[in-house]
C-alpha cells in the first residue's frame, strides 16, 4: 500500500500546480485583476503641476489582468477629478490620452498608449495575461495646503464574451 | 535513505516546486466561472472568489444589465444599460448575491451563492446580467501618513465583470450573416463579419476563418469566440505577410463550439458558412 503514496501525492500536486483549486478549475476560466502598484505622485509643490508618465517604472499605477487565453476584455477607468485631504481640501488631478498604457506582456516601455477616460477593448495574450499602466497630472494651486490628498481610481475589466 | 524519508524529501521538493510555479500566477481576487448560468428550475448558482494575494481583500458583488455591442470598425465593447426598459431582457434587478460583501483572507476561496427571484409571470426566454465583483485591499490608516507636506496618492480599486445568464423554458438561438468584407492593413488581412442573432437567446459560439490558397491548401487560420446578444460586427486580423501573391479563398464559419463553457450551457445551433475571394498582392 505504501507504494501508492508518492503517486497519489504527485497527482494532487499536479492538479494543484496546473489548475489551482479544484472548485475554480471545475468552473473554467479565472478572470481577475490585480493592482500591482498605486499611482504615486509623492511630494508635490504648491503651484507646480506634476505629471507621472505611464512609462514611469516606479510611480505609475500598474495592473495585471488575467483570464482565459486570447480573451477579449473591455477596460474602463473611473477617474477622480479632485483628490481630497482628511481636512476636506481638494487638489485637482487630470488624465488625458496617453496617460494609460496597455501591453500583452510586461513591456512597459513598449505599451500601447490610450486615453483612460474612454473604454478600451484589448485581448489577453496566449497565456491569458495583460498589463496596464496609469499616469496622470496633479495640479496643486499656489496656495495648496500641506496634507495628504487621496482618491480612488477604479479599473473595471469587463469580459465581452468575444 | 529510508522509504519514509524519501517520501518526505519528495514532498518538500514538490512543495517548493509548487510554490515557485504558483507564485508568478499570484493575483488578487480571481472569479470563477467566467460565465454563470441559472435556470428557472433551480434559480441558483455559485461563483467562487479566490484571493491569492498576501493581503485580505474587501469584496462586494452587484449586478448590472449589460451586453456586448460593436461599432462600424468591428471593435467590441460592452454597453451598460443603467435603467433597462420592460423590453430589455434584464435579470439584473432580480438576481442577488449571498453574501453581497465579504472579506476574503489570503489564500481563501469564498463561495458566493447567486439566487434569482424573477417575477412570477416571467415570459419564456433568456435574461442577462453582469456580475460586478469589486475588490480592494485593506487600506492604510491615514493617521500613519505624514502630512507635513503636500502629498498625493491614488488608490487602485478593481472590478471584474462577468456575464450571468438566466434561462426560462424553451430557449433557442442562431445567427445569420449580415455581411462580410475584408481589407489589407499593412501585412494583415482585416476581416469583418456581421452577424445577427435569431431566436430568443444569445448566440455563444466560435467564428472560424480559414484562408486557402488556389490549390486548396490552408494558408492561415484564426478562431475567435463570439457572443451575439443582438447584432455583432466582429473584426478579426489575420497575418498574411508571409504568404505569396495570389488568389485565396477565405472560408468563414460560425458554430456553437465553445471550448471555454460547459457544453450543457451552450445552446446548439446549425453552423453557418460563407466565403470571400481574396487577392493578395
Amino acid at each position: 500500500m505504501r507504494e501508492s503514496r508518492v503517486p497519489a501525492f504527485l497527482g494532487v500536486f499536479l492538479l494543484f500546480c496546473c489548475f489551482g483549486t479544484p472548485e475554480l478549475q471545475a468552473q473554467g476560466g479565472r478572470p481577475g485583476v490585480q493592482p500591482r502598484r498605486d499611482l504615486a505622485f509623492g511630494d508635490v509643490f504648491a503651484g507646480l503641476p506634476k505629471t507621472i508618465s505611464p512609462l514611469d517604472p516606479s510611480n505609475s499605477g500598474m495592473y495585471r489582468i488575467q483570464g482565459r487565453r486570447n480573451t477579449e476584455i473591455m477596460l474602463s477607468f473611473s477617474l477622480p477629478i479632485n483628490l481630497v485631504s482628511v481636512q476636506g481640501q481638494t487638489l485637482t488631478v487630470d488624465f488625458v490620452f496617453g496617460d494609460a498604457g496597455f501591453s500583452q506582456d510586461q513591456d512597459q516601455a513598449g505599451a500601447t498608449p490610450f486615453d483612460p477616460n474612454v473604454p478600451f477593448t484589448v485581448r489577453l495574450n496566449p497565456d491569458g495575461r495583460a498589463y496596464v499602466w496609469l499616469g496622470g497630472t496633479s495640479r496643486p494651486t499656489s496656495g495648496q495646503q500641506a496634507s495628504y490628498y487621496e482618491a480612488d481610481v477604479v479599473l473595471t475589466a469587463t469580459y465581452t464574451g468575444n | 535513505m529510508s522509504r519514509s524519508s524519501m517520501i518526505r524529501t519528495f514532498r518538500m521538493v514538490f512543495l517548493l516546486a509548487a510554490m515557485l510555479l504558483i507564485a508568478p500566477l499570484a493575483e488578487a481576487i480571481v472569479v470563477a466561472p467566467h460565465h454563470t448560468f441559472l435556470d428557472h428550475r433551480t434559480r441558483s448558482s455559485v461563483i467562487y472568489l479566490h484571493n491569492t494575494a498576501t493581503e485580505p481583500e474587501e469584496v462586494s458583488i452587484s449586478f448590472v444589465f449589460a451586453y456586448p455591442v460593436s461599432d462600424s470598425a468591428g471593435d467590441v465593447s460592452v454597453v451598460v444599460v443603467e435603467e433597462p426598459t420592460a423590453d430589455d431582457p434584464s435579470a439584473a434587478g432580480w438576481i442577488r448575491a449571498y453574501p453581497r460583501r465579504a472579506l476574503v483572507a489570503p489564500g481563501e476561496t469564498r463561495a458566493v451563492r447567486l439566487l434569482a427571484q424573477p417575477p412570477a409571470d416571467l415570459p419564456e426566454g433568456e435574461y442577462w446580467a453582469r456580475a460586478v465583483v469589486s475588490s480592494r485591499g485593506t487600506q492604510v490608516p491615514l493617521e500613519e501618513i505624514d502630512t507635513t507636506e503636500v502629498r498625493v496618492g491614488l488608490t487602485l480599486e478593481v472590478r471584474t465583470v462577468v456575464p450571468v445568464t438566466y434561462r426560462n423554458g424553451d430557449v433557442y438561438t442562431g445567427v445569420v450573416f449580415t455581411g462580410a468584407d475584408h481589407s489589407l492593413v499593412g501585412d494583415s488581412l482585416a476581416v469583418k463579419v456581421g452577424m445577427q442573432r435569431t431566436g430568443n437567446a444569445a448566440f455563444l459560439g466560435t467564428l472560424h476563418l480559414l484562408l486557402e490558397d488556389a490549390s486548396g491548401n490552408a494558408a492561415a487560420e484564426e478562431h475567435r469566440l463570439v457572443a451575439v446578444y443582438h447584432d455583432l460586427l466582429k473584426k478579426v486580423v489575420v497575418p498574411v505577410g508571409d504568404l505569396p501573391t495570389g488568389s485565396y479563398t477565405l472560408h468563414i464559419r460560425v458554430d456553437t463550439e465553445r471550448s471555454d463553457l460547459d457544453p450543457a450551457n451552450v445552446l446548439p445551433s446549425q453552423a453557418l458558412e460563407t466565403s470571400l475571394e481574396i487577392q493578395l498582392p
